[in-house]
């Protein structure tokens, strides 16, 4: 049996001369930076393995549609109470600033419109996704990573089941679904809320405020924020079973796991809204 | 108990490392097996004993693919199964069966759900037939009555009966048993080291099983190999293993403190 080539460097830090310190800091920043390429190029290639895996599931038609359900309501039901406070909160914000600033701008009468605009275009995909990510990616993460401790994801394999197909298909269709339909919901309970803290302004009543956002709130913008919540709930769930599914094999690791799906989540909701924006409202 | 015939299983020159060979550090770069050969031929109750934390349940999961060895070959049912698909890996897996170490049953169905589990995804059985062989595996494990039970509910030996059902479920032509004794009492050891040898005269089905437990394995195994630091050291019939003048063999089968093995 030949003896492995990758400790090389290893025997030879041990056992032969010492290198001088310039060398040993440059080889050291060097594993470092290398570690972490690899760490993000292998990231990388895993999720988007599971990506392509999930949609071969769903071509195939191997969805669980027993389980879909149930995650349907886990994912939209269990998540539908915070997604609407903060929503309610951040569109009462918004709503107050548009108020007074349109106040003094001499325009209270598209207040409503910026409201709807704003929840509608950032806000609303945004802050649902944020709440789902950290709602339901995270227990995601949890579940699947405690049924890899046990053993259970090893169990569906030996029983000939692919967990992409049987795990993470269900959830995947289920943030794909609810997450935009959270998101309507959430924009009409955010232009609600900034009705309500609009109304302070002397200048705008019910009527006002509704009134601006037909004429001036486009189709586009409410489709174009649907599909941003599409991308999201992908984002979300492909992160939280890849979380989980890859999860070390000790207790404390769930925990991580769980963690790093909900932080992973965020900024890739922060990186693929940037990108979003740019090609769905060109300028 | 070995005989003309081609083997069920071929393990060819494997070697493997926990957890992936450190490219950059050098780290886990001593494998845990490390040219391990072996055969296990039909109808044959193969056993594996290994150090603790030597390697053993990974045999086993190299055994049913869940993982790839980093060199070496492995045949199952007359096919290589390194570097098959998953899909491909799946065809050979329906013919086997894996009793897990803590039963790994599905948390989130009930007992008679994770009997019927495979036979609901790997068969096209009527919905009687199902509940029919869950029924009589469950018996046979004396795990009757319990059907709608969730494995929080029950103890470890239950959950590991519960699991030997489920691997049985399919009729599996080979079982593979992680530690079948691990948390049950004498009395259900005898039942489940019964179980094996009946499964075997009765269905000529092919097993390896993997524990520690030294008299238990000898009582029921044709054949045992013993490991150690990651090779094999002997690979022979439980008498001629009791017999032998190998110090490793023998501290390992008369559990000796004192010995080659520095505890």
């Amino acid at each position: 049996m030949t003896e492995p080539v990758w400790p090389a460097y290893n025997r030879r830090k041990l056992v032969g001369p010492q290198p001088p310190w310039q060398e040993q800091v440059l080889t050291g920043l060097l594993t470092t930076l290398g570690r972490q390429v690899i760490g993000f190029l292998t990231y990388f290639g895993e999720t988007t393995i599971l990506q392509f895996g999930v949609w071969r599931a769903l071509i195939g038609r191997r969805l669980e549609y027993r389980l879909s359900v149930q995650q349907l309501a886990e994912i939209g039901v269990n998540s539908l109470p915070i997604a609407v406070v903060t929503l309610l909160f951040s569109g009462m914000v918004i709503g107050y600033h548009m108020s007074v600033q349109a106040s003094k701008l001499g325009v209270s009468g598209v207040a409503g419109w910026l409201v709807a605009e704003t929840m509608c275009r950032e806000l609303g995909p945004v802050l649902v996704a944020f709440v789902v990510a950290a709602r339901a990616g995270s227990a995601m993460a949890a579940e699947l990573g405690s049924m890899k401790v046990t053993e259970q994801i090893d169990a569906l394999r030996a029983m000939a089941t692919d967990p992409v197909d049987y795990l993470v298909a269900p959830r995947y269709v289920a943030c794909l679904v609810m997450v935009p339909l959270l998101v309507l919901i959430g924009d009409t309970v955010g232009v609600t809320g900034g009705y309500l803290m609009a109304v302070i302004s002397p200048d705008i009543n019910q009527t006002v405020y509704f009134g601006s956002i037909p004429g001036n709130l486009e189709s586009w913008t409410v489709v174009a924020g649907i599909i941003k919540a599409a991308v999201f709930g992908m984002i979300i769930a492909v992160v939280g079973c890849h979380q989980g599914l890859t999860t070390r094999m000790a207790t404390e690791e769930v925990g991580r796991a769980t963690t790093r799906s909900v932080v992973y989540s965020i900024m890739l909701i922060y990186a693929a809204n940037l990108i979003l924006t740019t090609i769905l409202y060109p300028g | 108990m070995a005989t003309a015939e081609a083997p069920i299983i071929r393990v060819c020159n494997l070697v493997y490392y926990a957890g992936e060979p450190g490219l950059l550090d050098g780290s886990n770069s001593r494998p845990i097996l490390n040219g391990v050969s072996f055969q296990v031929y039909r109808g044959e109750v193969f056993g594996i004993m290994v150090m603790s934390g030597a390697g053993k349940t990974s045999i086993l999961r190299l055994l049913m693919g869940l993982v790839p060895p980093h060199s070496g070959d492995i045949e199952v049912l007359g096919r290589s199964i390194v570097g098959m698909s998953e899909q491909q890996l799946n065809e050979v897996r329906v013919q086997m069966g894996m009793c897990f170490q803590h039963a790994a049953l599905l948390d989130s169905l009930t007992v008679a759900e994770n009997v019927a589990f495979p036979l609901r995804r790997c068969t096209k059985l009527s919905n009687e037939e199902i509940k029919r062989k869950v029924a009589e595996y469950l018996e046979v494990v004396g795990m009757a009555g319990h059907e709608e039970k969730m494995p929080a509910e029950l103890s470890g030996g239950m959950k590991k009966r519960v699991g030997i059902a489920r691997a049985l479920s399919t009729n599996p032509q080979v079982m593979l048993y992680d530690e079948p004794s691990a948390g049950l009492d004498p009395i259900m050891t005898s039942v489940i080291d019964g179980l094996i040898v009946r499964l075997r005269q009765e269905f000529q089905m092919t097993s390896v099983v993997v524990t520690h437990e030294v008299d238990e394995l000898f009582s029921i195994a044709d054949r045992v190999m013993m490991l150690h630091e990651g090779r094999v050291i002997a690979c022979d019939t439980p008498a001629a293993l009791r017999e032998s003048e190998n110090a490793y063999v023998q501290q390992f089968v008369h559990g000796q403190v004192e010995g080659p093995v520095a505890v």
